[in-house]
């Protein structure tokens, strides 16, 4: 009897534990639309460059300050833009920041997001800006663990490959994680 | 006598300083200011002497009594699916997929919510949220492709609140739109970015009434930026920009290509 009931706790358990688990496995979907992580190995997504300039491929979010348009490569960085002369903008540096999606200011300091952490950067120089300061962990590692915002099929995250930086559109092949 | 003259030079000279200061006629809305202007997607704003940070499912306070060094003084939750924060004078408008949140800021920056307005959707869409001191604007779309959004629900429209008591704001009417995103306030003027549709230009004066005055469908618009006359516009293919001083002769400044 007392074996039936452990019997019986364990298959509910199964079932418990079953209906947590992102399903998908139990049936082949074949090539399927869905994002992929990008990963950066080690430390390397808390590198931050500055570069002349590079295309705006992917925008995200925008903001404004004294004639300057930021612009956010969607999880890659920050474009720089002087406005001055509305007519002609011009696109003068490029922030590569791995994982940032938010942009915002107080005086000559540049708040933004490097994947779960946030960082200060120096913007009083465009040609010398620095990392001045670095609040680890303040955010949950939602996207570590699956893409924010997204319904439908991901390739499952393997944490032994780094830290996830950008989820990207790709053409999965039988993709064992949805949600 | 020679007083006068030390009057009349140093008034010359103020003057100058004076006039020297208002700058170009693009200047930031809201004068010499040490903070920027976010567009309505934003997660981060600055207000004051604080950082307001809002992830996921919850709202974070951080003091900038030293503007390199942030430092976290509250965190509170919110709730799911939390999209964007919006600043007007003392209050945060946080917008998400399950309801419109209002925040009063206290002396010491610290939020706290005097309203939580439940849309009570079965499926979540995105949403994000302006207002002024009487109403809030708030944009619902339905999923993105590939789902960056919310699911399959369809619901795509503008709502406006009224929101002259932050404790209750109450919902005055829906229009319907074609996919609507992101979205910018000035004074009278709503700037509506509607996906295809592209940029739409609203008077709302009458919130019963809301007239479109222009529309720019060229382009798949996302995001937009009003600057006291000057308006940034980012869509999929460039950043556009126009100039509406003349709000019956808005036009085209120029445009930052996006690689497609």
């Amino acid at each position: 009897m007392k074996r039936t009931i452990i019997f019986f706790s364990f298959i509910c358990l199964s079932f418990l534990l079953s209906s947590c688990v992102d399903d998908a496995a139990n049936e082949s979907v074949g090539e399927v639309q869905g994002l992929k992580p990008l990963y950066a190995a080690g430390d390397d997504w808390k590198t931050v460059t500055v570069v002349s300039s590079r295309e705006i491929v992917q925008l995200g979010k925008i903001y404004y300050k004294d004639n300057i348009i930021y612009v956010n490569e969607l999880n890659r960085g920050i474009h720089i833009i002087d406005n001055t002369i509305p007519t002609n903008p011009q696109t003068i540096k490029f922030i590569n920041v791995p994982g940032s999606k938010d942009i915002s200011i107080k005086g000559n300091f540049l708040y933004t997001d490097n994947v779960s952490d946030l960082l200060v950067l120096d913007i009083s120089d465009f040609n010398n800006i620095t990392v001045v300061n670095r609040i680890p962990n303040i955010y949950p590692n939602i996207e570590q663990l699956y893409p924010e915002f997204h319904t439908g099929y991901f390739e499952c995250v393997d944490a032994s490959k780094g830290t996830v930086i950008a989820w990207e559109s790709a053409t999965l092949n039988n993709p064992e994680c949805r949600r | 006598m020679k007083s006068i003259f030390q009057y009349i030079f140093l008034f010359l000279i103020g003057s100058l300083l004076v006039s020297s200061c208002s700058a170009d006629s693009f200047s930031s809305e809201t004068g010499a200011t040490d903070t920027g202007v976010a567009g309505s997607y934003a997660r981060f704003i600055t207000v004051g002497d604080y950082l307001y940070i809002v992830d996921n499912s919850s709202i974070q306070t951080f003091s900038l009594a030293d503007a390199s060094l942030p430092e976290k003084t509250n965190t509170q939750e919110i709730g799911s699916q939390i999209e964007s924060i919006f600043n007007y004078q003392d209050k945060l408008f946080v917008g998400s997929g399950s309801g419109l949140y209002i925040y009063t800021i206290a002396s010491n920056g610290v939020p706290s919510q005097t309203a939580a307005y439940d849309y009570s959707f079965p499926i979540l869409p995105c949403d994000p949220v302006v207002a002024n001191d009487t109403y809030a604007y708030v944009t619902l779309h339905d999923g993105d492709i590939g789902g960056a959004c919310g699911g399959e629900n369809i619901v795509n429209e503008l709502k406006i609140f009224d929101v002259s008591d932050i404790t209750d704001p109450q919902e005055l009417i829906t229009y319907p739109m074609q996919r609507p995103k992101g979205l910018g306030l000035d004074g009278n003027i709503l700037f509506l970015c509607d996906d295809w549709a592209g940029l739409k230009i609203f008077d709302v004066s009458d919130p019963y009434n809301i007239e479109l005055i222009n529309q720019f469908d060229s382009f798949q618009a996302f995001d937009v930026i009003p600057l006291n006359g000057l308006l940034l516009c980012v869509a999929t293919d460039n950043i556009y920009q126009f100039d509406y001083t003349d709000i019956n002769n808005i036009h085209e400044l120029s445009r930052i290509p996006i690689q497609l």
